[in-house]
């Protein structure tokens, strides 16, 4: 404090540090530099990524080292339920949404970390879990994935996904979802020729793909995470219960 | 002693490695200066809010324009309060839609969680605006200086060289800003 009696310095809270990150990333690809224009990348591309809407939730990585989710090794449903309504409690709090309050749409663990869709309507924000007291999980940062759009497909709308975890001990990435009743199933296949199946639960589906390399890094590197999705995720198909095909094509 | 990276590399080095289209070099500037730059975004708006806006606006024109600018000392740090500066008179207004663009979300929710805690923290949403207000009330090389040296806490040096005065000057400017605060301040009360 010095003569005006300045408020002390704050410290960044994590979710605010992610969220400015997250605006200067995408910033960056709609600033083109005069000499650098091999930088720009159209907004609508950026924001017209894909991802799947199912019921259930896979956690993948890069090398095709796909399980289904699991919660983390000492957590109770209990422990669960604590983080999904402190999830929910939290988005209701910094994201007031009037007379659709958020709900929860689907969650994903593994590792000690998990991961929490939450929905309003539109739109969408990811709840991360991180390491708490007795392997619990601990209601981590807000992650905002952006609205929820129509696709060309009717009835089925895509969550765009969005990067999280950008603290350790996360560091994954989010693969938004789909958000369709006739959905049942869908199929994400990896740039190194691996696929993942996922069940669809609630309409919603989600998928969290963890990255082996420090996501941050990356991300600068990339310039977006709708550019490094793409380099993992080739292809993406939702079917229905009758196996037929409602969506195929690359994330993106 | 600049501040170096794990890598050992300076402000000075990112900023040219940045300049040249390195973003992990950029990357490395914003995590070790974002916190600051928040903090003094505050000091000049008074919101928790606005300032999260303008310290994405001041970074998103940083990488704009390092490819145009050297830094005049080792750290990236007193250029950065200074855009933030200018940015929270004159172009934050347009800026703030411009991200509100890139994020495609609506615009205010995002601070409230954050807001909250801070205001029951401390009472700064009713003397931060005071202050500002008389800031704003000062000549623009007083101001400047203000916002450099008090609001900013940076060293009369640092602002020296980014303002492109002596050093004296500055202190001069300060001398006289304090005074003229202390008017319009008991004014005010």
């Amino acid at each position: 404090m010095n003569d005006l009696d300045l408020p002390p310095r704050a410290p960044l809270p994590v979710e605010v540090r992610d969220r400015i990150r997250t605006t200067v990333v995408a910033g960056m690809a709609e600033s083109p530099r005069p000499s650098r224009n091999r930088w720009y990348v159209p907004l609508a591309a950026a924001a017209g990524v894909v991802a799947l809407a199912v019921a259930a939730v896979v956690v993948v990585t890069p090398t095709g080292d796909d399980r289904a989710a699991t919660p983390p090794p000492s957590a109770t449903p209990s422990d669960i339920d604590k983080f999904v309504d402190g999830c929910v409690a939290h988005a209701n709090r910094a994201y007031p949404a009037g007379e659709q309050p958020w709900t929860a749409a689907a969650f994903a663990a593994e590792g000690g970390v998990g991961a929490l869709t939450i929905r309003n309507q539109d739109q969408s924000v990811v709840c991360e879990g991180v390491p708490g007291p007795n392997g619990a999980l601990k209601v981590g940062p807000l992650i905002r994935m952006g609205q929820i759009e129509p696709s060309d497909v009717p009835d089925l709308w895509l969550i765009p996904f969005s990067n999280t975890g950008m603290q350790p001990p996360v560091y994954p990435l989010i693969l938004g979802g789909v958000v369709s009743g006739q959905a049942s199933g869908m199929t994400l296949t990896l740039s190194d020729g691996s696929s993942v199946e996922a069940d669809v639960t609630d309409e919603t589906a989600m998928a969290l793909v963890r990255w082996n390399r420090h996501s941050t890094t990356e991300l600068w590197e990339k310039g977006s995470s709708n550019e490094v999705m793409k380099e993992l995720i080739v292809s993406v198909r939702v079917v229905d219960a009758d196996g037929v095909v409602l969506y195929e094509g690359p994330p993106a | 002693m600049p501040v170096t990276d794990a890598d050992g590399r300076s402000d000075a080095e990112l900023w040219i490695l940045a300049a040249a289209g390195d973003r992990d070099a950029f990357g490395a500037l914003f995590e070790r200066h974002v916190a600051a730059v928040w903090n003094h975004a505050y000091r000049l708006t008074a919101s928790w809010a606005k300032a999260e806006d303008l310290t994405s606006s001041t970074f998103l024109l940083a990488w704009r324009k390092c490819p145009e600018l050297r830094l005049v000392r080792d750290s990236a740090l007193p250029w950065l309060f200074a855009v933030a500066g200018n940015l929270a008179r004159t172009e934050f207004r347009s800026s703030t839609r411009f991200l509100r663009a890139v994020r495609r979300l609506p615009g205010d929710g995002a601070e409230a969680d954050h807001a909250d805690a801070v205001a029951s923290r401390v009472d700064d949403g009713r003397r931060m605006p005071r202050l500002l207000d008389a800031v704003r009330e000062l000549p623009k090389a007083e101001r400047q200086a203000v916002e450099l040296c008090l609001l900013g806490e940076l060293s009369t040096t640092d602002a020296a060289a980014l303002l492109g005065v002596a050093e004296p000057s500055v202190r001069s400017r300060l001398s006289r800003a304090r005074s003229r605060l202390r008017t319009l301040l008991e004014e005010t009360s």
